[in-house]
């Protein structure tokens, strides 16, 4: 069982601190939640876990290897994978293929010779294993749409369904149920809980509260960059502290000073 | 004093360059556009200012001002209402901006080539050429101090607009933080008209002033640009102050000086190449700047996507698009036979284009890699060719392949900047590329062999023009294979992720870079062999072929002519080529191209052969329910007359050719529902 470990995240832009000194573990099997305002600094964090972004300080680990030090791709390979909460879906190509190239991706063979067959013929299992997956997530309908055609709710699923395709070991989950309706939220749910039943860890930023209790074990909050809670659901719900943050944050006399520092904070990110 | 004398002549030429230096990142900084048109406006100034003196008979003091601070100004309010505020409202990425100006570019030298015959005339001079003796024996002429002046003026002008005017703030609020700009309440729009006005204001002035000293004709100027070009990059696209210090120091006194320093033993290898280099000294910084900065500061490019320009991959082949195949390929093998020698010719420089446009759709269609510097490879393809079947006494064949795979190399090696860079970085990049094989390659007379044209010989059997036609039809059905392996299969796949999204691509663990090198360089590869087989068919090597402002037509015909798909480079080669003599209207095709780059977004499809494809889907579809109706009618008939019912025919099932060419073809049958409801510009 692997699990992943940040250990002292922080990642500064310009003069602002977006991730503070986090450090939290994804464990396998388990589904764990970063929840926080908007701006709070989760996909900055996300995006220091897969390399997309190289930390100012802290590292990351993932069973026996040091992930610091290895590419976004290599990471990918060793089994990360992720979603996106502004879609990085491949607009140009069918469903079927967005699945299809990330179970390629990730299996052996020289693509590059390619450029010299006459025929292309697709590897079997990269194919069952593109149609398995598109079965458990109820895709099978959008599998020949192009992916640009289709609405952002099914381009989550899409996007859920090309990790998969990739026999992650850990998932990160940027908002994925937004743009989703309650019944599908609900479907998806059902499909996270069988994810982490396999063996996979879940790491999810989700601002559906109500999914996030009840689908997850462990929820850390994030807020200002800096972890400011962690626990069992319930544990969280209660904590005075985590209240004040999504309350203040609404409520609004704090909130022209934050969202001002956000709106900085998210132009950077 | 040969050396203050020296260094203020340099100075005053340099003043110009600056003058179009800060005009180009004034509008950069405000528009986010970098304007590759930024020459041609300042040759099309020059020519409006030629036809007011010189040929309506206006005088200078009318002339002159109307031409300058009317003409030039209001071509760059025109652009920003016309063009690309519209681009703007769309949220149009770097690239379509960038295709945009070039199809100002095209269009506008294509009115000066039209309008003005292309010929050389006399320009008209606005300052008396009369010569003033300053203090130790130097000299200076009327007109290089006219040059001090005008950027002296445009600097305090700016400087006083900057720090006293309502205006200047606004320009400077915008430039600085335009979301924040836009919550003040100022008016986007009307400072992005200003920061266009004196931009190609500014463009005009140098164009009229350059011109003014020799011969008014187009080309030059546009070279001059390149210059320019490096001055905005040395100055990041952003500091006023260093692109004017930057043009008067490094290209006004430092290339003056390089200009007349002599080596001694100047005549050996070493000899030669410094020759080139004494010119090129823009080239130079150009190069090396690209290379040292890590980013340019880019504005409004968070998410740079090609996507726009690329249709989505069309994998599976419908029966039509098969047909049209068959018929295109059976017309390219019969047309020598029909033709005269003279067509012939033209139709072998059609292949050897549409092998050059092949290369251009593999890298931007199919990986989503900006590239201007296709004529570089094809020139250095072409070079080495000559060169090693020269020295070594190869066969054409084998040389062309061995040419290609150092015009591939050089892909590989200009692709490692392409690794960090996107848009329009790693277009100035490649076009850099371009001219640095251009000045120190083709134009080094050392390289050359002693003269300044190769001779090149054809293939031993292919000598004849009928022949050598085959010939390339051969080379060209062998590049559209590798081209279409290129976008089937695994590595297609991959490639078109990579040009949806980079971010995508490298979370489900594609090595970005390996597949950017590797394209880079079979997309060099393929402008390799189209490099050669174009000076077979002419003979010789002249640096000429391979201008590296021929990338910027080039490019532009592809996209408008459809870069997502191999025909498109067909059609953007019979454009290129054959369209002025099919038609019969000379310039033609420089409209169809730079129309098509301004108007591009509208285009049904993206480009025309998007246009094709939108038409015939329509056709077909109204075809298909006028068949069913028919078959309807047909039915309900045979059901009042009580006859034996008939299976009704599905329309929209393939048909059994069609399955079978799309079984052939993997999967991809599961593909074809999604193919057909497509159309979009997405």
């Amino acid at each position: 069982m692997t699990e992943l470990v940040a250990t002292g995240i922080t990642k500064d832009f310009g003069g602002l601190r977006a991730v503070d000194d986090v450090t939290l573990s994804v464990p396998a099997g388990r589904v764990t939640s970063l929840i926080g305002p908007n701006g709070a600094g989760k996909t900055t964090f996300f995006n220091c876990l897969t390399g997309l972004l190289e930390p100012d300080d802290g590292g990351v680990t993932f069973g026996d290897h040091d992930l610091t030090v290895l590419e976004t791709h290599e990471r990918a390979r060793l089994g990360v994978g992720r979603t996106f909460q502004r879609l990085e879906v491949f607009t140009g190509l069918s469903v079927f293929e967005n699945l299809q190239v990330a179970a390629e991706a990730t299996s052996p063979g020289n693509t590059f010779l390619g450029a010299f067959k006459l025929r292309h013929r697709p590897d079997p299992d990269v194919l069952d294993r593109v149609d398995a997956v598109l079965d458990r997530l109820d895709l099978t309908w959008a599998a020949p749409r192009v992916a640009g055609d289709l609405p952002t709710g099914v381009l989550r699923l899409v996007e859920l369904g090309r990790s998969l395709c990739t026999n992650p070991k850990v998932m990160l989950l940027d908002e994925l149920a937004s743009g989703l309706d309650e019944a599908e939220t609900d479907q998806l749910a059902a499909v996270l809980t069988g994810i982490a039943a396999d063996g996979i860890g879940i790491l999810l930023i989700e601002h559906d509260i109500e999914m996030v209790l009840s689908i997850s074990q462990d929820v850390h909050v994030l807020d200002f960059g800096k972890i400011i809670a962690s626990g069992t659901p319930r544990e969280v719900v209660a904590n005075p502290a985590v209240q004040a943050a999504y309350i203040g944050a609404e409520r609004g006399e704090p909130a022209a000073k934050r969202s001002g520092a956000r709106r900085r904070r998210r132009g950077a990110a | 004093m040969f050396y203050a004398q020296l260094i203020l002549t340099g100075l005053a030429r340099g003043a110009l360059l600056s003058l179009a230096g800060m005009g180009l990142v004034l509008t950069y900084r405000a528009t986010g556009v970098f304007n590759f048109a930024h020459g041609a406006i300042g040759v099309f100034v020059a020519y409006v200012l030629y036809a007011f003196s010189t040929q309506w008979g206006l005088p200078l003091v009318i002339a002159g001002p109307l031409a300058l601070l009317v003409v030039g100004p209001g071509i760059g309010v025109l652009l920003e209402r016309a063009v690309f505020r519209p681009l703007a409202r769309q949220g149009a990425t770097t690239t379509e901006k960038l295709v945009a100006t070039l199809g100002v570019f095209v269009l506008l030298l294509g009115v000066v080539i039209t309008v003005w015959s292309g010929s050389t005339r006399v320009p008209v001079k606005l300052v008396p050429a009369k010569h003033l003796s300053l203090p130790g024996s130097l000299d200076m002429g009327y007109d290089d101090l006219a040059n001090l002046i005008v950027l002296g003026i445009a600097c305090a002008g700016l400087w006083a607009l900057f720090r006293f005017t309502h205006l200047g703030t606004e320009i400077r609020a915008v430039v600085d933080r335009p979301e924040l700009a836009q919550l003040a309440s100022v008016n986007a729009n009307r400072v992005a008209a200003i920061a266009w006005a004196l931009g190609t204001g500014f463009a005009g002035i140098t164009g009229v002033l350059l011109l003014s000293r020799g011969a008014l004709e187009p080309i030059i100027l546009n070279l001059v640009m390149i210059e320019v070009f490096s001055l905005a990059v040395v100055a990041r696209l952003t500091s006023l102050p260093i692109a004017v210090g930057a043009g008067l120091l490094i290209l006004g006194a430092g290339q003056s000086l390089l200009g007349n320093v002599v080596i001694a033993n100047g005549n050996g290898f070493i000899g030669n190449s410094f020759d080139a280099l004494k010119p090129n000294l823009s080239v130079v910084v150009l190069f090396v700047a690209l290379l040292v900065y890590k980013r340019l500061d880019v504005v409004g490019e968070a998410a740079e996507r090609v996507q726009r320009l690329a249709a989505p991959i069309r994998t599976s082949r419908t029966v039509r698009s098969a047909i049209i195949g068959a018929i295109t390929a059976a017309a390219l093998v019969v047309l020598p036979l029909v033709l005269d020698n003279n067509d012939v010719e033209r139709a072998q420089s059609f292949l050897a284009f549409s092998v050059i446009f092949v290369s251009i759709v593999a890298v931007t269609g199919f990986s989503g890699q900006i590239t201007l510097g296709q004529a570089g490879y094809a020139g250095l393809g072409a070079w080495m060719a000559a060169r090693m079947g020269n020295a070594w006494d190869l066969p054409v064949i084998v040389a062309m392949i061995l040419g290609a795979i150092v015009a591939m190399a050089a892909g590989i090696l200009t692709g490692y900047p392409a690794l960090r860079r996107r848009g329009l970085f790693l277009a100035l990049t490649t076009l850099a590329f371009a001219l640095l094989i251009f000045r120190f390659v083709l134009q080094n007379k050392e390289f050359a062999g002693g003269s300044d044209a190769l001779l090149i010989a054809r293939p031993e059997w292919f000598t004849g023009p009928v022949a050598f036609y085959y010939f390339e039809l051969g080379w060209l059905a062998l590049m559209f294979l590798l081209a279409r392996n290129l976008r089937s299969g695994r590595l297609g796949r991959a490639l078109g992720a990579m040009r949806d999204s980079e971010d995508g691509a490298r979370s489900i663990g594609i090595d970005l870079r390996a597949y950017k090198l590797f394209i880079f360089g079979a997309s060099a590869f393929i402008a390799g062999i189209g490099g050669a087989l174009f000076v077979q068919r002419a003979g010789v090597l002249e640096a000429e072929q391979f201008f590296p402002l021929s990338n910027l037509f080039w490019f532009a015909a592809v996209v408008v002519a459809g870069v997502s798909s191999i025909p498109g480079a067909l059609l953007a080669a019979f454009i290129w080529v054959m369209l002025d003599i099919v038609s019969g209207v000379d310039g033609l095709s420089q409209l169809v191209i730079g129309a098509g780059a301004l108007t591009l977004g509208r285009l049904p499809g993206g480009s025309l052969i998007g246009v094709i494809r939108t038409l015939s889907d329509r056709l077909e579809a109204s075809a298909r329910t006028t068949f069913r109706a028919a078959r309807q009618q047909q039915i309900e008939a045979r059901e009042k007359a009580d006859l034996p019912e008939l299976e009704p025919v599905d329309v929209y099932a393939p048909s059994e050719f069609a399955s079978k060419v799309m079984t052939a073809n993997g999967r991809s049958s599961t593909r074809t529902a999604g193919e057909r409801q497509r159309g979009g510009t997405r």
